[in-house]
């Protein structure tokens, strides 16, 4: 991934469930995949625990894009959790085109605990779309 | 874990546990873990809703029926365990580690228990249906197949006073994946074809011997002259004078227009039960709170993988044919498995909740009943309400608690009550915040 001066490294928020995301992080790091520079990372024991209000503010508060690092459908340790996750980040997505912003800073991205390689393809490629996309303009940072 | 703030390591929860649990079956798979339990210093309660126990395996295999016999014995001489039988059990309440389960025995004999942990060892059913075969005495059950065969003494054998020389099994008709078929008609078809000198014919579509000794099994059977065909659309069965006859296409060909169709004709058509969930599965999964698969209808585990003993309430397990069909050694494995899974959850005489536990605010809370319908565990409760079921004034009555009560021990700490309160009543104990208040970047 490019790096330096004048090329714009999004900042990320990825949240990611305790039995699924932070597993795959762990094996991204031990591998050493590069990850995204400008990454913050904020464990959940499920991604059922996200809230709306969650997504919405990590973009208020500086944030280019969010990302939600979830367990693979009918495969959550708390049941339902990760459909909630989706049903609230597509309501989260519909809020986001009212007001005007790209729907896709805001992302939910299944996975397994020994997907350390597909979380940092997932982060490379989120990268690049929100370098396409600029920075965020809603963002109380800039 | 998430990162937890440092004041909250001395607010951790913790309870008693009795030595003390209730197992909800008396067939192979609640004995069995009975018994393990019982060694291990357990009080042990089985409730059996038949009037005997032994459940659903006493019509096969005669060397399991001793075993179970001498299983039966020795739990009954230990003092701490209690047998009941024609009992069913009428609500479950509390939580783990502390449930009330009333049971009725007989007629209107209510006994209250307080065990702190339960085994659902439930079986399954099976009916003798055969929709779409000629009504005839050649089609023949599993069940009553095997009785036919341990009663005949010769060396041949009758049925309805005509001797039988050809048998077919028709397998995967009406069952779908149930192993214990391919484990009783394989045995079947060997004793058929050495001990009567029978032409055996085993029609299935994938036969299922993934169990132990399956592929041994099936070897055997191979090298005793039992013939196996493979079919994809159901066989068409008919009568064939005083016989009958199966037609099925030569898979075996591989060209299309070249299958010719072979006829089958033989004295008995041998076909599984058609298996299905306990009827009162349904009942018991409400009562426990409890789920349900909704394609099959059989008690859900908690992960299918690793944590099949499981459900999604800590707790409460389960083993046996109430998962799913299954043989002896399944079960046996199965009963095994749960039987540590609580003595490594009640050895220690207490359970430390947590760390992450969810915490209802009660002033907050408006008793809009979203938190204990979306709780997976079960953990959420409001006691008051759910048993009367009438809107009160809060604080009309002194000292009454109007709210959502999350319950320690049940509860796992997925934060989902947290997320969808409406009211933002119910946080997690110490959880570093997620909302920040505003941005310092």
């Amino acid at each position: 991934m490019e790096t330096g001066p004048g090329i714009f490294n999004p900042k990320i928020i990825a949240f990611c469930c305790e039995q699924s995301g932070i597993p795959a992080l762990e094996m991204a790091e031990s591998a050493k995949l590069e990850l995204a520079a400008n990454l913050e990372v904020r464990p959940v024991p499920c991604a059922g625990r996200i809230e709306t209000v969650f997504l919405l503010q990590a973009l208020e508060n500086g944030a280019d894009g969010v990302l939600v690092f979830a367990c693979h459908e009918e495969n959550c340790q708390y049941l339902r959790g990760n459909i909630r996750a989706k049903s609230r980040l597509s309501y989260a997505q519909d809020r986001l085109a009212r007001i005007g912003l790209e729907k896709e800073r805001l992302e939910i991205c299944n996975l397994a605990a020994n997907c350390g390689k597909k979380f940092a393809e997932v982060l490379k490629d989120k990268v690049e779309q929100l370098r396409k996309l600029g920075p965020n303009p809603f963002s109380r940072r800039h | 874990m998430a990162e937890m703030k440092g004041d909250s390591q001395n607010k951790i929860d913790s309870i008693m546990l009795k030595q003390d649990v209730l197992i909800i079956g008396g067939g192979w798979a609640g004995l069995s873990a009975a018994k393990i339990l019982a060694r291990n210093g357990m009080r042990v309660t089985i409730v059996e809703k038949a009037a005997e126990l032994g459940g659903g395996c006493v019509d096969w295999a005669d060397d399991s029926r001793t075993e179970m016999r001498s299983t039966i014995a020795e739990l009954e001489k230990i003092e701490k365990v209690a047998i009941m039988t024609g009992a069913e059990v009428r609500r479950l309440a509390g939580q783990f580690g502390s449930f009330r389960v009333s049971l009725r025995q007989g007629a209107n004999d209510i006994t209250e228990l307080t065990p702190a942990a339960v085994l659902i060892a439930g079986g399954y059913e099976t009916k003798k249906e055969a929709p779409g075969m000629p009504a005839g005495k050649g089609i023949v059950f599993l069940a009553d197949l095997e009785k036919m065969l341990n009663s005949s003494s010769g060396s041949s054998l009758t049925l309805n006073g005509r001797p039988v020389t050809a048998v077919t099994f028709l397998l995967d008709l009406y069952n779908e994946d149930v192993k214990f078929d391919a484990w009783a008609v394989l045995r079947q078809a060997q004793v058929l074809r050495t001990k009567f000198k029978c032409q055996v014919f085993v029609l299935c579509k994938d036969l299922k011997v993934s169990f132990a000794s399956g592929e041994l099994l099936y070897r055997q059977a191979r090298e005793a002259g039992v013939l196996f065909f493979k079919y994809e659309a159901s066989p068409a069965v008919d009568l064939a004078g005083e016989r009958l006859s199966v037609e099925i296409p030569d898979y075996t060909v591989v060209t299309k227009e070249a299958r010719e169709t072979m006829t089958l004709v033989s004295d008995i058509i041998a076909l599984p039960e058609v298996c299905a969930p306990g009827s009162d599965t349904d009942r018991l999964c409400r009562t426990f709170g409890i789920r349900r698969e909704l394609a099959t209808g059989y008690i859900m585990d908690d992960n299918p993988q690793f944590l099949r003993v499981r459900t999604n309430r800590r707790g409460i397990f389960i083993a046996g044919a109430c998962r799913s069909p299954q043989g002896l050694t399944e079960t046996q494995s199965e009963a095994e498995a749960a039987a540590e899974e609580i003595l490594a959850l009640l050895k220690p005489g207490f359970f430390t909740c947590g760390p992450a536990i969810a915490e209802v605010d009660e002033k907050k809370c408006a008793l809009c009943y979203t938190c204990p319908r979306l709780c997976p565990h079960a953990a959420i409760t409001i006691e008051k309400y759910a048993r009367q079921n009438v809107y009160r004034i809060p604080g009309f009555e002194p000292g009454a608690v109007y709210a959502a009560r999350v319950e320690p021990a049940a509860c796992y700490g997925c934060g989902i009550c947290v997320a969808e309160c409406p009211a933002r009543a119910i946080s997690l104990r110490g959880e570093r915040p997620l909302l920040q208040a505003r941005a310092r970047i």
